[in-house]
């Protein structure tokens, strides 16, 4: 028997947490053994490092099994272990570091947690409770790219013993700090409510509710294998989540990280999911006033408001309200659109877009799930809408006639849209006719389009008067194939113009003559007689002709004889009637910069006339 | 020459005609490094920085 | 042998272009350009994210983020989002230089050219990876 004097304690093997210390030593400056009582004041623990700097007071009756255990650490930390004779425990904390966490669970340490905690925990047989609060928390992995900083918050659970099963019931708030979990970065402000049951290794969920900044108010309940990690019956249903908020900070960094600076988005979203004997059962998606804009397309949908649903087994009726499609200052009037969903397609109903004076009909789309991602497919076509307002809303020189459109098959995945068939524009009297139309990565960094396109019987009246370019009376054809721009600008084509076969009236005026010969800069200007030219106003023609071959940069121009040695001149215009007139060009490499930017000068030009 | 190896200087000719157009041996690295400095010049704006830095201890 | 016959199909095939190749790539096309005013317009927001380390240059090619410590926590979704960024649009120009000269398949030697000189440009203090590893500059 031992009396209030100093002592060791020692232990062969202690095992706790998992981990076992041999010849575990506890040094008491005050030891008392007196009828299965032991109690040890002012002790140090020795062959336990987690534990170097303790300091212990144990007080423990071997016989009733009942005791007390109070462990103070540096910085004012405190644990105290209380255990009842009939067996609950009871565990108060205040201020312990969590970095003593990395000193009993080696996988911790490279998080370096910091953070201090403090509570109370308590368990017996039937019941058990902790409230813990956590104050100037954090962790961070070596890079940063999995950390957490001036995390605050306050948890609190108890459960209930019932037969086999626990019932719990849980209440959480994170307060302050942040957690940026490599891609996405998620603010304090979240409260969570939750009650369940845990039985066996099936858990469930009676109902939880979760509030956070941006996400609206998420409800969810469910019964989840946590053997299989498998949701077995669920629903999840998020009310008023900020589209504004949501979107740019958990959904595009996730899907399209380098693009995140460049959407806009707005709105609310209600959604519902469901599961049902462990597979997907339904969705439903409710819009309030969306709407996306892409940066430096200068398009904007929105806002769009309807109800999407989904459902495994049937077809289900959904509905768009779209107030608002807008491209460049081309807007169109508030439309509807109704759609079937099924699994993995969304098939759209013929539906009238009205633009302008005419309208956009769609005569079919659907959106399907293909093994190479989602595609859109569809087929379109145009109430014819005046040029003038096209024209003016498109910012492009005026230009009168009508535009009507078919485009029969349109396919467009995110990656690349394509007609299959052929896209008509009824212009200037003639028609333009466009295959082969595909625009790859449409809103990537560099869109690029490929074509071939014909024009038949262009007027060139109506052509030249819009584009100020003199007077030309007369039709041309017009054959560019192989047609490739990149960021909208093109980098190839195989050009022709040729006057169009037939019986009608050609004449062309000085001023557009004058045009022409510039375009072939000075060395084909030379060819003209310019005194001679001051005597007549217009002059006439018998065929125009004129191609380009567009390759690197370099327009490789011919005339109406076709091709030639670079050397050799050709002819652009042939001459008619009376007084008749050549054109005649010398330069056979044009650098295309060169020559859009003598086409841009000589339109200048005509805009704004010089009274003699 | 002897027929033989005039024969296989012909086919050894098909054979490299063959691999000539197919193969591409040929990488402008000189051509390549110039191009990557003048577009790195201008990304990063080395030029006018170091024009600014050398014109200012002048004044 | 062989080797000569050759190098003297290469020099007679290639004489036709070669006037060009030697001299300069082509890099004056409407995708180069549309890239590098992507790419000299966010190098306004990287130019600090390479000083301090945050960012630094592979031996790739490629910009990776190097010490996520050096930017507030709040900002390292942003941080991501401007490598990512980068990064395609660095992929975008090996690929349109490569096919701007009519030799897509030059893509690689030309990613390649690219890393060393982007190593071997970037100014004192910013990080780079060599061959044992990041080192600064």
């Amino acid at each position: 028997m031992l009396d209030g004097t100093a002592g060791r304690i020692r232990l062969d093997q202690l095992t706790a947490a998992g981990r076992q210390w041999r010849a575990v030593q506890l040094d008491c400056r005050r030891l008392r053994l007196d009828e299965g009582r032991i109690q040890c004041a002012d002790a140090r623990v020795g062959g336990v490092p987690e534990l170097a700097d303790a300091r212990l007071n144990l007080d423990f009756s071997t016989q009733s099994r009942a005791g007390r255990l109070t462990a103070q650490f540096a910085n004012d930390a405190r644990l105290t272990a209380t255990l009842a004779a009939h067996g609950a425990l009871d565990l108060q904390f205040s201020h312990m570091p969590v970095s003593l966490l990395a000193r009993v669970w080696p996988a911790a340490v490279q998080w370096h947690p910091v953070g201090a905690l403090s509570g109370r925990a308590s368990v017996d047989g039937r019941r058990a409770t902790v409230s813990a609060r956590l104050e100037n928390a954090g962790f961070s992995d070596a890079s940063g790219s999995h950390a957490a900083e001036a995390l605050a918050g306050d948890v609190r659970l108890s459960a209930v013993r019932q037969g086999d099963a626990w019932r719990w019931e849980m209440r959480a708030a994170w307060t302050a700090g942040g957690v940026f979990w490599d891609p996405v970065f998620v603010p304090s402000g979240v409260s969570l409510l939750a009650e369940g049951q845990v039985s066996g290794q099936e858990v469930t969920l009676f109902s939880s509710r979760l509030e956070a900044p941006g996400v609206g108010d998420i409800t969810a309940k469910g019964r989840f294998d946590m053997a299989d990690r498998q949701i077995i019956d669920a629903a999840v249903s998020v009310r008023r989540a900020d589209l504004a908020v949501a979107v740019p900070q958990f959904v595009l960094p996730v899907v399209a990280p380098a693009q995140t600076e460049r959407w806009q988005v707005a709105g609310w979203v209600d959604l519902d999911v469901q599961w049902v004997g462990g597979e997907l059962h339904g969705v439903e998606v409710g819009l309030d006033q969306v709407g996306f804009a892409y940066l430096g397309q200068r398009f904007r949908v929105g806002p769009l408001s309807g109800h999407l649903p989904w459902h495994r087994d049937t077809p289900a009726q959904g509905h768009l309200q779209v107030d608002g499609l807008h491209w460049q200052k081309l807007d169109f009037a508030p439309f509807l659109l109704d759609m079937s969903v099924e699994q993995g397609r969304i098939k759209v109903d013929p539906a009238r877009l009205p633009v302008l004076d005419g309208a956009v009909i769609v005569d079919r789309l659907t959106v399907a799930k293909t093994e190479d991602g989602w595609q859109g497919a569809g087929g379109f076509f145009m109430e014819p809408v005046s040029m003038r307002a096209l024209t003016e809303a498109l910012d492009l020189p005026e230009m009168v006639g009508t535009l009507s459109a078919s485009i029969p098959g349109l396919i467009v995945t995110p990656r690349r849209a394509a007609l299959d068939g052929a896209l008509v524009i009824a212009l200037f009297d003639g028609y333009v006719q466009a295959t082969g139309l595909e625009v790859i990565e449409p809103f990537g960094l560099v869109p690029r389009l490929r074509a071939d396109v014909v024009a038949e019987h262009l007027d060139m009246a109506q052509l030249t008067e819009t584009f100020s370019f003199g007077a030309v009376s007369g039709f041309i054809d017009l054959a560019l194939n192989d047609l490739q721009m990149a960021a909208w600008k093109p980098v190839r084509f195989d050009a022709a113009v040729r006057s169009t076969p037939g019986d009608y009236r050609r004449r062309i005026s000085q001023r557009a003559v004058e045009h022409i010969t510039a375009l072939g800069g000075p060395s084909a200007s030379a060819a003209i007689q310019r005194s001679f030219l001051q005597f007549f106003s217009d002059f006439g023609y018998g065929e125009i002709g004129v191609g380009c071959r567009l390759a690197s940069g370099v327009c490789q121009m011919e005339g109406l004889e076709g091709p030639g040695a670079d050397a050799s001149p050709f002819t652009i215009v042939r001459g008619g009637g009376i007084p008749a007139l050549n054109v005649i060009g010398y330069n056979r490499r044009v650098n295309w910069d060169e020559l859009i930017a003598r086409v841009k000068a000589a339109i200048a030009s005509d805009a704004a006339p010089i009274i003699k | 020459m002897k027929p033989v190896s005039t024969w296989a200087a012909m086919l050894a000719l098909s054979l490299a005609m063959a691999g000539c157009v197919t193969i591409n041996i040929y990488f402008p690295a000189a051509a390549a490094e110039k191009a990557a400095d003048r577009i790195i010049d201008e990304v990063w704006q080395l030029k006018p920085d170091a024009a600014t830095k050398e014109g200012a201890p002048s004044r | 042998m062989k080797t000569i016959w050759k190098t003297l199909f290469v020099v007679s095939l290639l004489s036709a272009s070669l006037a060009t190749a030697q001299g300069n790539l082509e890099v004056d096309t409407p995708a180069i350009s549309a890239i590098k005013s992507s790419m000299s317009q966010r190098h306004a927001q990287l130019a600090p994210l390479y000083a301090s380390g945050a960012v630094g240059l592979k031996s790739d090619g490629s910009l990776a983020v190097h010490d996520a410590n050096a930017v507030p926590l709040a900002q390292r979704g942003k941080l991501n989002a401007l490598v990512a960024a980068e990064n395609n649009d660095r992929t975008a120009l090996y690929r349109e230089i490569a096919t701007a000269n009519g030799h897509p398949e030059w893509a690689g030697d030309i990613r390649n050219t690219f890393a060393q000189r982007w190593i071997d440009k970037a100014p004192g203090g910013w990080w780079v990876e060599g061959s044992r590893g990041w080192a600064r500059k």
